[in-house]
């Protein structure tokens, strides 16, 4: 089972105790958002869907990949692996 | 109570650009179609403790509010249906392309900085027109629209620069913002209060 990095924004580390970087494991994306949830309870969420669909306001990169663009939540999570999550920078005027 | 702190020069290029922006808008302020709809926006730098955020750096990506099929489908879904036609327009708004987000992500982590939100403009529209967005009053508080959009994404530090020119010349105020929670639909967005750099440092050495 890959043992991967998750890399959390500033947006999201009130649900990680203000942890910049987390670990987790799984061998694709959902299985790591599984854990991830299990472990910060509200982060699952904040990244899918009520659907189970990757929310519009966040990307995921593993290591330089897009997820959105490859196999979304079953894209492959290497072993060694580091998960970007990104939130949506977005504004009005 | 959160504070954000700044030196005034750290926002010289978005304050040139919001500038550069604004007068090609009043260059076509009379034209009843849009024809520039000033948008001004950056990523926002810096470090962060309980109480208080020291920005140190601005950064700048591609919009791709017009060009992601993802951010057209938002405005179709959620957007303009609850905001308001205007933002039909696919100059009003902005979102940043994700490619660049990942970019100054890791340029923030290389120099031990964190990204911490955005800032953008708002122009007076009802004083600059175009005549099509005379209905819009906007200032340096978030519309409906900004409130949805931080509520979402979450960034802890949001500002908008209000930009207004009066007698040929132009004024602007800084607001600050926090995000709304994200599980409470009721909640509004929180004036973070803004302190410039008044001296580099708080005792002088005294020299002999």
């Amino acid at each position: 089972m890959g043992a991967v990095t998750v890399k959390v924004p500033t947006s999201m580390r009130h649900l990680t105790g203000g942890s910049g970087q987390v670990p987790a494991d799984g061998d694709t994306l959902r299985a790591v958002i599984g854990k991830l949830e299990a472990n910060y309870p509200g982060l699952g969420a904040r990244l899918v869907d009520e659907s189970g669909a990757l929310r519009r306001f966040v990307n995921v990169y593993v290591d330089d990949i897009d997820v959105r663009y490859e196999q979304s939540l079953d894209t492959p999570t290497p072993d060694g692996s580091t998960l970007w999550v990104i939130s949506a920078v977005a504004g009005g005027s | 109570m959160t504070v954000a702190l700044m030196d005034w020069w750290m926002l010289t290029d978005f304050i040139d650009e919001t500038i550069c922006q604004y007068r090609l808008s009043l260059k076509t302020r009379d034209l009843d179609t849009a024809q520039h709809l000033p948008r001004s926006w950056g990523l926002l730098l810096g470090r962060f403790t309980a109480d208080a955020f020291r920005v140190q750096e601005v950064q700048f990506g591609t919009n791709v509010r017009e060009t992601s099929p993802l951010v057209l489908q938002e405005f179709e879904d959620v957007i303009v249906p609850c905001f308001g036609s205007a933002y039909a327009n696919g100059g009003r708004g902005f979102w940043c392309d994700s490619e660049d987000v990942l970019r100054i992500t890791r340029h923030a982590e290389s120099k031990g900085l964190e990204v911490l939100g955005s800032i953008h403009s708002h122009p007076d529209w009802h004083h600059i027109d175009p005549a099509h967005e005379r209905g819009q009053r906007l200032s340096q508080e978030p519309t409906p629209m900004d409130e949805y959009l931080y509520r979402n994404t979450g960034w802890p530090l949001n500002l908008i620069c209000y930009v207004e020119s009066r007698d040929n010349e132009i004024f602007h105020t800084l607001g600050g913002w926090s995000a709304p929670s994200y599980v409470d639909a009721e909640a509004r967005a929180q004036p973070i209060t803004i302190r410039y750099t008044l001296a580099r440092r708080a005792l002088k050495e005294r020299t002999l």
